[in-house]
């Protein structure tokens, strides 16, 4: 995700991304990320959860308007805490 | 072992024997908006392997080099035609809730609210898994990047899986 956001930001689109593994993308340094603490496929929150979809995209949106840093991971409320899938994905021991 | 290492040694050992993560040393620049959200033209691009369903060839998910092409999503899609494609994460649980890892409803919902001006015409979706990126960084995202500058996109909202 980072290498793409990369391409664009050189080709001059303004940009903002969601991480959800920080070191990946402080290998990588794209303009401008926020660190979502959701499992892989939940990024946004879990299925059904719209109002978490929606802070998360507005986030997006207040964080791609400010004067920051080139390179900043802004980091976020969003701690995914119904189960531990996320910690079991980050071992490679869950889809 | 953070996941970084743990995933690069599971690709070293199971697919690519030489892998390693591309990094940079500088952080590239972002772009200040030009003009007030609520006349800005947004698109997603997402890595959840989306694309149209009836229409596109899904992502190639099995293949140990990755699949480093893209899909366009139109925005007035009906979400139970896109499908999703990727090795990474279970994609029956994504589709359950598309917006869960492309929130094209939420932003429909925003645009409403005159929250943004407009969704652009074409989202942009790849499949995150691609590890020997040569390609996606020379001609892919660069092809990518070219539509949302036909399309006179304001800001990208970039969406991993």
């Amino acid at each position: 995700m980072g290498l793409i956001q990369r391409v664009f930001d050189i080709q001059g689109l303004t940009t903002i991304s969601i991480s959800l593994v920080r070191e990946l993308t402080e290998m990588v340094k794209p303009s401008r990320a926020l660190f979502v603490e959701h499992p892989f496929g939940l990024t946004m929150g879990d299925v059904g959860d719209t109002e978490t979809h929606r802070a998360i995209l507005m986030d997006c949106l207040r964080y791609a308007q400010m004067d920051l840093e080139d390179g900043i991971i802004i980091d976020t409320p969003y701690k995914w805490s119904k189960d531990d899938l996320r910690e079991r994905q980050l071992r490679k021991e869950a889809h | 072992m953070n996941f970084a290492e743990i995933e690069r040694d599971y690709i070293r050992k199971n697919l690519i024997a030489d892998f390693e993560w591309t990094r940079f040393n500088i952080a590239t620049r972002h772009i200040p908006l030009k003009k007030p959200l609520s006349q800005c033209r947004v698109a997603i691009v997402s890595t959840s392997g989306a694309y149209v369903k009836g229409k596109d060839r899904p992502f190639d998910s099995r293949n140990k080099y990755g699949d480093d092409s893209f899909r366009i999503i139109p925005s007035d899609i009906e979400v139970d035609k896109i499908g999703l494609s990727h090795p990474g994460y279970d994609t029956r649980r994504s589709l359950k809730d598309i917006d869960t890892v492309l929130p094209i409803r939420t932003l429909k919902s925003l645009h409403q609210e005159g929250i943004i001006g407009h969704i652009a015409p074409r989202h942009i979706s790849f499949m995150g898994y691609v590890p020997k990126p040569e390609r996606l960084i020379w001609q892919r995202a660069p092809e990518a990047g070219m539509l949302l500058i036909e399309d006179s996109v304001d800001l990208v909202i970039l969406v991993p899986a």
